[in-house]
């Protein structure tokens, strides 16, 4: 065998060909430049299969064996694991912001102001016991804290249904990522057996995954056939080749009727998998809704009951320009019982506030061990409240909480209790009182003095509560400073969500850099290619005019 | 191997560059409109604190302030008052003096009992000082003029109360800004309410409306207590006590009225007492109204009555009596009171004293009265000498008004010996009021003391609170510039670095 002129021809063929297809995938390239999460695509040359002859093996030419994407998995299940952290503390931040919006002392509701503004008109109250202006003062400002109470009471609340509300449109977006991700590992490995790879849907799978990653903690797995198996992180699945598990959402009444989140399992069965998320907004929301905004509005609600519980027992004893007495300035609390929905007994149990000046603004827990036995915990301290027996008559513990157990309770029944519940968002002034401002009880010799105004003033400065539990009289810290504690808790959880998020965008800015210097599209790069690609191009066809003047030369000259 | 630098890298670099630094520049903006350098609490979370607490202690150091500006007005003028009532004094010594001397005559003695009736006027008028439309002399019953003309006797009778207005000057300070007039020109004996108090005794002798009163003690046991047979405060004690709930009746700590103890173990409600049957009755025995715990009642302020205890007099201290020194005319000598039980025993002795002095309750039931039985004489009661007690009992001593009164009386009745006795007392008043003057110079002195502190720690913690919380302008002016600088620096090299492709070379 020798050198064949149809082999030339067919070599300049392929080689027209293979440039034709890597100049068309670097037009893709190019127009890919600003597609997110696309990889950059090269073609693989390689030799073709020579021929054997007298004098060794010659070339056949090149041949495309495949489009590849610049693709690395280990940077990209980094960007996963970075992805969930950036997620979830994003969340926190921007969630801090709001309650820092709310908590604004430097504009807007300020109350320690509203404070200091109560305290000023029982000042001046005190300076004239009995002047009009002054009660009325004293009333207004009264009303004007309980409104600042009631706002940020009710925003706070606001606040984690508004959480509430993104949890359950998190879940209906995991769902559709789920879905979709499902689809594509479905199509990807009938594309590959081609023999191609699917570089496109697998760019698109990737994209989807990732933006799951910044809702949920997802452990990937590839499986050999192309397909993307996704877990949690404690292992629950949520997609398994082209099998989903779709989440799903219940109220917990346990918890206010917020949302808990549960997956389907193995056997159609859902299970719950509110504590199992352990990154990304969702575990952000979560954390904010039941943590750090429910422990702010737990703390506001405390100073509100607090505030109600010290300025009413210094008013009782006081004396009315009318001469009346033990009369409430704020409307006294009331208790909130709520049934443990896990209960199973038929019992129900009710709580009076039979002492609303000395009952604690902590929260209880109340678990009954028999019929007619129950443990009391305060909840707020940790500390149990002691063993009781249920025989009939009201039983008083807290400082003034009178329960009454009525029907059938069974052994781990469970009632949560508390005056401080909602306390910040229902405070008010007692109606009586703005119906009459002459029962403020100025006095406490008579009519005319003004030792309540003062002792009521006082208040400003005395110790109430010691650490978060409120202890008239013992207590170190003042209503401001417990106000004060709030305000920081907020100032520091925000100041280290903004550190956490701003270090996790550094970091995510640092891993997109380095997956767009290994799969990102330089123009110059591409355009150098395509001089590259063309210039082959150009010399493929110049063999062909060759291998045509070859035949013209053999056809017209011999 | 060199990094490979892509379009949507550079893109991605340039855009946070450009947003970091105008962020910043928002930021900075924000803080110089404001002028604020915390504008969140998360921008410093401890500063905030001590911003707040610095706030709070600002606006209660501007109400100590404002509490000492708008009532130092009371201090200066019970000090005027008094400057005035000393003047009228001396006037009356002058008056009682020159009308010893020989020269005078009944005729000259009418003249001066006429001026002094004109003085007595005056010192009535600024015991009776009001400023703001507040009685300063009635303790806290300010809208009670505090003395009248004891009609048919001497003196003038006390109306207002035992207590004083108190101003907060500073943080756990507190000082009286007034005096009531029963420690500066009369007495009242106020008793303390005892088992044996008779009900018609109290309140200022109105008495209580007899009727039936409701009682809920904290378990929830309900009792109507009849106290229509009562007379005393025993028989309301024990009509209590015996009602069959968990509440103990007894005399409040204070001594002026009744106690409500509650022992219930199971507490369910407040312990409450209403009206039963519409009277009035647990109003007027100072017990309407509920708690969470023990019902202090309030002050019935019981009268006098010739079987009331010197021991339960002054609100229930007692008081420790000794002798009185009687001019009467010719007739004098010195009444030993210290034997004295009750107000029955001070009046016989005296009555008994064969110095025609007749001695009784006044008619408000909180002082005693003792005129002479001569009606061309006055009796004069100064303290014995080393004691207290013509003044301590309101029947002469430092007392103001009986001391001008009985002067007048003696001038009136041309009594020589008593014109002369009464110098004594004028004395012994003149004492009393510079006394009390230097009391109000020494709350005067306090207030001028916390007014200056009070401002001195507005200033100085208001400049604390500007050095904590105020932005500081120089630095943020500089950091805007630079951050200009930096943004004009950063748009110039990105308008380089993202221009240019290769294609801009290609022909």
């Amino acid at each position: 065998m020798t050198s064949n002129i149809f082999s030339i021809l067919n070599t300049a063929k392929l080689g027209l060909q293979s440039q034709q297809l890597a100049i068309e995938v670097t037009g893709n390239n190019v127009a890919n430049v600003q597609t997110e999460g696309y990889s950059r695509q090269t073609v693989t040359l390689e030799p073709n299969t020579p021929r054997n002859f007298n004098l060794g093996q010659i070339g056949t030419g090149v041949r495309a064996t495949g489009i590849t994407r610049s693709f690395d998995q280990f940077l990209f299940n980094q960007i996963l694991s970075e992805n969930q952290s950036l997620g979830n503390f994003t969340v926190r931040r921007d969630v801090f912001e709001n309650l820092e919006v709310l908590l604004n002392e430097t504009e807007g509701v300020s109350l320690n102001g509203e404070l200091s503004n109560f305290f000023s008109a029982l000042g001046d109250l005190a300076n004239n016991p009995t002047g009009f202006s002054e009660r009325s003062n004293v009333i207004s400002a009264g009303a004007s804290l309980t409104q600042t109470f009631n706002k940020l009471g009710n925003s706070l609340t606001e606040e984690r249904l508004n959480l509430n509300r993104r949890i359950d449109d998190e879940v209906t977006q995991i769902n559709s990522l789920i879905t979709e991700i499902a689809r594509l590992n479905e199509i990807i490995p009938n594309t590959d057996l081609t023999g191609f790879a699917a570089n496109d849907l697998m760019d698109q799978r990737d994209q989807l995954v990732k933006e799951l990653s910044q809702k949920l903690d997802i452990t990937r797995i590839s499986s050999g056939d192309g397909q993307m198996n996704l877990t949690l992180s404690d292992g629950t699945p949520l997609v398994l080749g082209d099998q989903t598990f779709t989440l799903s959402t219940q109220a917990n009444s346990n918890n206010s009727g917020l949302l808990d989140i549960s997956i389907q399992g193995a056997g159609g069965a859902t299970v719950n998998i509110t504590s199992a998320i352990q990154g990304g907004e969702v575990r952000g929301l979560l954390d904010m809704r039941d943590t750090e905004v429910a422990g702010a509005l737990d703390r506001l609600d405390r100073l509100a009951a607090s505030v109600v519980t010290e300025i009413n027992r210094v008013h009782q004893e006081g004396i009315g320009l009318d001469g009346s007495t033990g009369n409430d300035f704020f409307t006294a609390l009331s208790v909130t019982t709520a049934a443990n929905s896990a209960n199973s007994g038929t019992g129900s149990v009710t709580i009076a506030n039979a002492s609303p000046t000395t009952t604690s603004t902590d929260k209880f827990q109340l678990t009954f061990t028999s019929a007619t036995d129950f443990d009391v915990v305060n909840l707020t301290t940790g500390q149990s409240v002691g063993s009781f027996t249920y025989a009939g008559t009201p039983i008083n513990l807290g400082g003034g909480f009178a329960v009454t157990v009525t029907g059938a309770p069974t052994a781990g029944d469970v009632f949560d209790f508390s005056t401080a519940a909602n306390a910040a968002s229902g405070m008010s002034v007692s109606t009586a009182l703005l119906a009459d401002s002459q029962i403020l009880a100025a006095g406490q010799n008579g009519t005319g003095d003004g030792d309540n105004a003062l002792a009521l003033a006082g208040l400003q400065t005395r110790g109430v509560f010691s650490g978060i539990g409120f202890s008239s009289g013992t207590g170190t810290a003042t209503f401001d400073d417990f106000y004060s504690g709030i305000l920081n808790n907020v100032g520091n959880g925000s100041r280290s969500a903004q550190t956490l998020a701003q270090q996790q965008e550094g970091i995510k800015l640092q891993l997109d850099a380095r997956r767009e210097s290994i799969s990102g599209v330089s123009i110059d790069e591409e355009m150098i290619n395509l001089i590259k690609f063309q210039q082959a191009f150009q010399a493929s066809a110049r063999m062909i005019s060759i291998v045509d003047e070859m035949f013209d030369i053999l056809q017209n000259q011999i | 191997m060199v990094m490979r630098v892509t379009n949507q890298a550079q893109q991605a670099n340039a855009l946070r560059n450009l947003f970091r630094i105008t962020e910043d520049q928002f930021l900075t903006n924000q803080r110089i409109a404001s002028g604020k350098r915390i504008l969140a609490p998360s921008d410093d979370p401890l500063g905030l604190r001590d911003v707040l607490s610095l706030r709070a202690s600002i606006s209660r150091s501007e109400q100590f302030n404002r509490n000492i500006t708008f009532n130092r007005v009371f201090v200066n003028s019970a000090d005027a008052a008094l400057g005035s009532v000393s003047t009228s004094l001396v006037r009356a010594q002058e008056l009682a003096v020159n009308s010893l001397n020989g020269l005078n005559t009944t005729a000259t003695r009418q003249a001066a009992a006429e001026e002094l009736d004109k003085i007595i006027d005056t010192v009535f008028e600024a015991a009776n000082t009001k400023v703001q439309g507040r009685f300063l002399f009635s303790g806290t019953g300010i809208t009670t003029e505090p003395f009248q003309q004891n009609a048919g006797a001497l003196g003038a009778l006390y109306s207002g109360d035992g207590n004083s207005l108190n101003l907060a000057v500073a943080d756990g300070l507190t000082v009286p800004i007034t005096k009531p007039g029963s420690e500066v020109f009369a007495v009242d004996l106020n008793p303390a309410v005892t088992t044996a108090t008779n009900l018609s005794d109290l309140n200022g002798g109105a008495g209580v409306t007899l009727g039936s009163l409701s009682i809920t003690d904290r378990e929830g046991n309900n009792a109507v207590v009849n106290l229509g047979a009562a007379t005393t405060v025993n028989d309301v004690i024990t009509a209590i006590n015996g009602a069959g709930i968990n509440v103990t009746a007894s005399i409040n700590s204070a001594g002026n009225g009744l106690l409500l103890t509650d022992t219930s173990t199971t507490i369910t409600q407040a312990l409450t007492v209403t009206e039963s049957g519409g009277g009035t009755v647990a109003q007027e025995l100072g017990i309407l109204g509920s708690r969470n715990g023990n019902l202090t009642g309030q002050d019935l302020n019981p009268v006098v009555t010739t079987a009331t205890t010197i021991a339960s007099l002054n609100g229930g201290s007692g008081l420790t009596l000794g002798s009185v020194e009687v001019t009467n005319g010719s007739l004098s000598g010195t009444v030993d009171l210290s034997g004295a039980t009750t107000l029955n025993d001070v009046i016989t002795t005296l009555n008994g004293a064969g110095l025609n002095l007749t001695a009784s309750i006044n008619s408000l039931g909180n002082g005693l009265d003792v005129v002479s039985s001569n009606a061309n004489t006055t009796a004069v009661i100064a303290d014995a000498s080393g004691g207290n007690t013509a003044s301590i009992l309101g029947i002469g001593g430092n007392n103001v008004f009986l001391a001008l009164d009985t002067l007048k009386q003696a001038l009136e009745r041309d009594d020589t010996e008593g014109i002369a006795a009464s110098l004594d007392l004028l004395n012994a008043s003149r004492d009393k009021v510079s006394e009390v003057r230097a009391e109000f110079a020494a709350v005067a002195q306090t207030l001028d003391q916390m007014d200056t502190l009070s401002k001195a720690d507005v200033v100085t913690q208001t400049d604390q609170l500007s050095d904590i919380e105020d932005a500081d302008f120089v630095e943020e002016a500089a950091n805007l510039a630079a951050l200009e600088i930096a943004l004009q620096a950063t748009l110039a090299t990105t308008a380089r670095v993202l221009q240019p492709t290769l294609l801009n070379f290609l022909n």
